[in-house]
């Protein structure tokens, strides 16, 4: 059977939504939210790294500008998650254009040590302007999302319950979606084809910074609405959303999912969440674990896993 | 009319005089040939015409207008329309997607609308991209490649891939063909197609600039040519003129030879 794009989001999506009443408990709920969060920051890697192949060291900063936006705008002015979380993914798409501007100017590894730089000044403005983001002691008491709806009485997505796994799985399909929808354009197109060729792109007219800086958009966006998820999950955030780990974490996943692939960002996400809690690794064996599956795949599967999988679906057709 | 000029050009990587004082210029329907031993300057002159290096000093106009800083993309938006030395294609991709991609430059949206296109999958790109996809397969049926349309790129014969390269550039919709040894590597049979080729191009109305090794090929081929060794020119004229020429023989003496 060959299944259309389509067939495989809708069987996607029934999976993810059935998922949690396999297991009694919530810790399975806990843990399927997780997945969910850190796979929107996935897919934003996915775009700025996988399709357009810009190598972003920094991009942890516009996943923790999503979290302090969404948290200050709820805190500070009182706004619904419904307005806070949009706006606070904008704001970070915004952080992402001035960044963008200046930065890819330089290319390679220039470029990534640039946008790492960029990241450690947010992680320190976010440490030091303390009467804006109240440093190292951070946000806390980010209110739980509500919905009023005219028939039924109020909704709660409280964290670590049913319906937040819901909120955030909605999130995710979003991003999945809107990737599928982004590849299959113009836009993706041209966006693909620096990453494939910069020089022919260049002399076809493409007009490689432009593209460029849009895509790092793009993907700052939907970074944003992780780290948005994020803070809205556990409610308290600090400076250390800003740190090289969750940039680290991030190409994992994507690297060992699946780079520039649409459902490789998942598998990769599902294997560092799912992973060490099935197998109840400590803190330390788990970096030593996806160390070594990193080293692996970039000397024997550079294209990630999911092609893997893919692949072998194929061959037993 | 005379469409790209070039004057007083001067490249100089460190303490190399890549190209000398350099003055051409190509009219319009033109079909020229640049030619000369390795290092005269060719393809440096063509990264220069076509953006990817900045010259020393020196013009390049195009149109009657100054283009020499401008970013490739530019360039290239302006009708000038190059192929590479080395093969250079989407390696991944197949022959007619290939071929699309050169559609770029004529069917690029602002960006706002891209990104509506992106979200919403609006304004009609589909039925857009089924008119550049038959575009394409006419362009790959001028070229001999229609039935190879769905390999891909990195899969093809040599030659396949040079025919490959000119029909992205073709796709593109050049005023000016900007074509970096495109006999390169070819079989003899394959060399006279190409001239027959690039000649039927030349009559639907492209200026070509080609450059070359292949002496035979180019002399067959082009109306005029141009001689450069050492990043200055040294000839230019008919095939004939520039056979028959000393300074040009002297130069080839030893590496093959005008008559081979």
């Amino acid at each position: 059977m060959r299944f259309s794009e389509n067939t495989q989001f809708v069987i996607l999506v029934c999976v993810l939504v059935a998922t949690p009443f396999l297991f009694q408990g919530s810790y399975l709920w806990h843990v399927l939210t997780l997945l969910c969060i850190f796979a929107i920051l996935s897919y934003s890697l996915n775009i700025s790294y996988g399709y357009a192949g810009q190598v972003s060291f920094g991009w942890c900063m516009f996943w923790g500008i999503g979290a302090y936006a969404s948290a200050l705008l709820a805190l500070r002015f009182g706004w619904s998650f419904w307005l806070a979380a949009p706006i606070a993914c904008c704001i970070a798409s915004i952080a992402a254009l001035f960044t963008g501007f200046i930065i890819f100017r330089a290319t390679g590894l220039y470029f990534a040590l640039l946008h790492m730089c960029f990241a450690l000044v947010a992680y320190e403005v976010s440490l030091n302007w303390v009467s804006l983001t109240s440093g190292p002691m951070g946000l806390r008491g980010i209110p739980i999302p509500s919905l009023d709806l005219p028939i039924l009485s109020e909704i709660y997505f409280r964290p670590g319950g049913l319906s937040f796994y819901y909120l955030a799985l909605a999130g995710l399909l979003l991003v999945i979606f809107f990737t599928q929808r982004l590849v299959a354009s113009p836009l993706g197109r041209a966006i693909s084809s620096i990453r494939e060729n910069p020089e022919l792109a260049s002399s076809l007219g493409v007009n490689i910074f432009k593209y460029n800086l849009t895509a790092f958009c793009i993907g700052a966006f939907f970074a944003g609405l992780g780290g948005v998820f994020y803070s809205y999950y556990f409610r308290a955030i600090d400076p250390q959303i800003m740190r090289m780990h969750y940039v680290m974490a991030a190409f994992v996943m994507v690297i060992i999912g699946g780079k520039g692939t649409l459902y490789g960002p998942l598998l990769g996400t599902a294997f560092y969440v799912l992973l060490p809690e099935f197998l109840r690794m400590a803190g330390t064996v788990r970096y030593l674990v996806f160390g070594i599956m990193l080293i692996l795949c970039v000397i024997f599967l550079p294209g990630g896993i999911w092609p893997v999988i893919v692949r072998k679906y194929r061959q037993l057709k | 009319m005379t469409l790209l000029s070039v004057r007083d050009l001067i490249k100089d990587f460190g303490g190399l005089r890549s190209i000398d004082n350099l003055d051409l210029s190509i009219d319009e329907g033109e079909l020229v040939g640049l030619v000369g031993p390795n290092g005269a300057g060719k393809t440096t002159l063509f990264n220069i015409i076509t953006g990817f290096l900045r010259p020393t000093s020196g013009t390049v106009l195009w149109e009657g207008k100054e283009i020499t800083n401008l970013r490739p993309d530019s360039i290239a938006k302006r009708g000038i329309v190059r192929t590479f030395q080395q093969t250079n294609l989407f390696s991944d991709l197949t022959v007619i997607d290939n071929t699309m991609a050169g559609f770029h430059i004529k069917t690029e949206e602002a960006l706002p609308m891209l990104l509506l296109q992106a979200i919403f999958h609006i304004g009609g790109f589909r039925k857009k991209e089924l008119n550049i996809r038959s575009q394409a397969m006419e362009i790959l049926d001028f070229l001999g490649l229609s039935n190879k349309s769905d390999v891909t790129a990195n899969n093809l014969p040599h030659v396949d891939q040079k025919k490959s390269e000119l029909a992205v550039a073709l796709a593109a919709k050049p005023k000016l063909l900007l074509l970096d040894e495109p006999a390169a590597g070819m079989h003899p049979d394959e060399v006279k197609k190409l001239t027959d080729i690039i000649k039927n191009i030349q009559e639907q109305g492209i200026t070509i600039l080609l450059v070359e090794h292949n002496m035979r090929f180019v002399m067959s081929t082009v109306d005029r040519m141009i001689v450069l060794n050492h990043g200055s020119k040294i000839a230019m004229g008919t095939p004939t003129e520039i056979r028959n020429n000393e300074d040009v023989i002297k130069i080839y003496l030893g590496s093959g030879g005008i008559n081979a």
